[in-house]
C-alpha cells in the first residue's frame, strides 16, 4: 500500500513539475517590456541613427518564446485625411520607410549570449519568415543588442534598451 | 497505514480540484495578461452584416503584461516583397504599444496608445472597450458604443484573439 502511494506520489509530482518547468525556461533577465533607447546601424566604420534621432522603440519577451519588436522615427507626419487607408503617397512613403515592426518567436543561447529571433509576420515583408541572430548583453536595466544585416541593406545593427518603468 | 494512505489521497485530490476552482475565479487582468494570436477580425454593421477591412487572411498580435503594457499589430496577408528599395509601401498594416487597464466590474479595457504607426493616434486611446473571455485561451474585443464609417454607416468592430501556444524553443 505505502509503496502504491508513493508511486501515486510521484506521478502526481512529475506531472505537476513538467509543464512548470517548460514555462521557465526563458533566462529572466531577458524577459519583459524594453523601451528602445537608440538604434544605430554601423557600416564601413562609419554610424547612422537607422530611425533619426530619438527613435521610439518597443520590445516585449514573454516567457514562453514569444516576441513583439516596433520601431518608428520620432518624426512621422500625421495623415491629412485623418484616415490611416488615404494617405498620400508621401505619407505612406514616410510612414514605411519610417517604422518597422514584426511578432514571432525566439530562443536563447545563454552560454553563447545570442538569442535566434524567428519572425512569423513583419511590416517588411522581406523578412517574413526570417531568423536573424543577435548577440546581447544586460547590465541592470539596459539590454544591447547586436546584430548583422538589417533593413536596409549590409551593416551591423547595435539596439539599446532601457527596461520599460 | 491503510487510513493514513486515505487521509493522504485525499488531501492530494482536494489539492488537485483547488487550482481547477482558482481558475474559474481569474480576474480579467490575470486572463489577459501574456500573448495572443489575432482569430478574426470584422467590422458589425447595425444591419447585422460582417465586413472583414483587413482582407483573408489577415495575422496579428497582441500582448500584455502584468505591469500594464502592450502592443498590438495586425497586418494584412500576401503583401507584395519590396525588390530593392526596403520599406516600400507595401499594404495595410498597423502598429501600436503603451499601456492598459481594466475595468473588471465593468468588463472593459482601456488602452492609452504611447506611439503608433498611424501618427494620429498617439496619445490617444482612453475609450473602454468591452472585453469578453468564452474560455481562458480565447478572447474578443468588442467596442462598447459603434462610430461612424463612411461608406458602411455605425460600425462596431469585433477582433477574437486566441492564446498562443508556447514557442517550440521555450519548451
Amino acid at each position: 500500500m505505502k509503496t502504491h502511494v508513493l508511486l501515486a506520489l510521484v506521478g502526481l509530482a512529475t506531472g505537476f513539475i513538467t509543464p512548470a518547468f517548460a514555462q521557465t525556461t526563458m533566462p529572466k533577465e531577458l524577459v519583459g517590456t524594453w523601451t528602445m533607447v537608440s538604434i544605430t546601424l554601423e557600416k564601413d566604420g562609419k554610424k547612422t541613427d537607422l530611425f533619426g534621432p530619438e527613435p521610439q522603440g518597443r520590445l516585449i519577451r514573454d516567457a514562453d518564446g514569444h516576441v513583439a519588436y516596433m520601431v518608428t522615427r520620432a518624426d512621422l507626419p500625421k495623415f491629412a485625411s485623418n484616415n490611416r487607408t488615404a494617405g498620400t503617397p508621401e505619407e505612406n512613403k514616410a510612414i514605411v520607410q519610417g517604422s518597422i515592426f514584426y511578432f514571432g518567436s525566439y530562443s536563447v543561447n545563454e552560454a553563447d549570449k545570442t538569442i535566434t529571433t524567428h519572425i512569423e509576420v513583419c511590416s517588411f515583408p522581406n523578412w517574413i519568415g526570417a531568423e536573424r541572430e543577435s548577440t546581447y548583453t544586460i547590465n541592470g536595466d539596459e539590454l544591447d543588442t547586436t546584430t548583422s544585416g538589417s533593413s536596409v541593406g549590409e551593416g551591423t545593427v547595435h539596439v539599446v534598451y532601457k527596461r520599460a518603468k | 497505514m491503510k487510513i493514513r494512505s486515505v487521509v493522504a489521497l485525499s488531501g492530494l485530490a482536494i489539492s488537485l480540484a483547488l487550482p481547477t476552482f482558482a481558475q474559474q475565479q481569474k480576474s480579467l487582468k490575470e486572463l489577459i495578461v501574456g500573448t495572443w494570436l489575432l482569430d478574426s477580425v470584422y467590422d458589425q454593421t447595425q444591419d447585422g452584416e460582417k465586413h472583414n477591412p483587413w482582407g483573408d487572411g489577415v495575422k496579428g498580435q497582441a500582448m500584455f503584461d502584468a505591469q500594464g503594457h502592450y502592443s498590438w499589430m495586425i497586418m494584412s496577408a500576401n503583401r507584395a516583397k519590396a525588390d530593392t528599395s526596403p520599406r516600400i509601401p507595401v499594404g495595410q498594416a498597423i502598429a501600436y504599444w503603451g499601456t492598459y487597464t481594466i475595468d473588471e466590474a465593468a468588463k472593459t479595457f482601456t488602452g492609452h496608445i504611447e506611439r503608433s504607426t498611424f501618427p494620429q493616434w498617439d496619445g490617444g486611446g482612453g475609450t473602454p472597450v468591452s472585453i469578453a473571455f468564452p474560455t481562458e485561451d480565447e478572447f474578443e474585443f468588442t467596442v462598447t458604443k459603434p462610430f461612424p464609417d463612411p461608406t458602411l454607416g455605425p460600425i462596431a468592430p469585433h477582433l477574437i484573439f486566441k492564446r498562443a501556444p508556447a514557442s517550440p524553443s521555450s519548451q
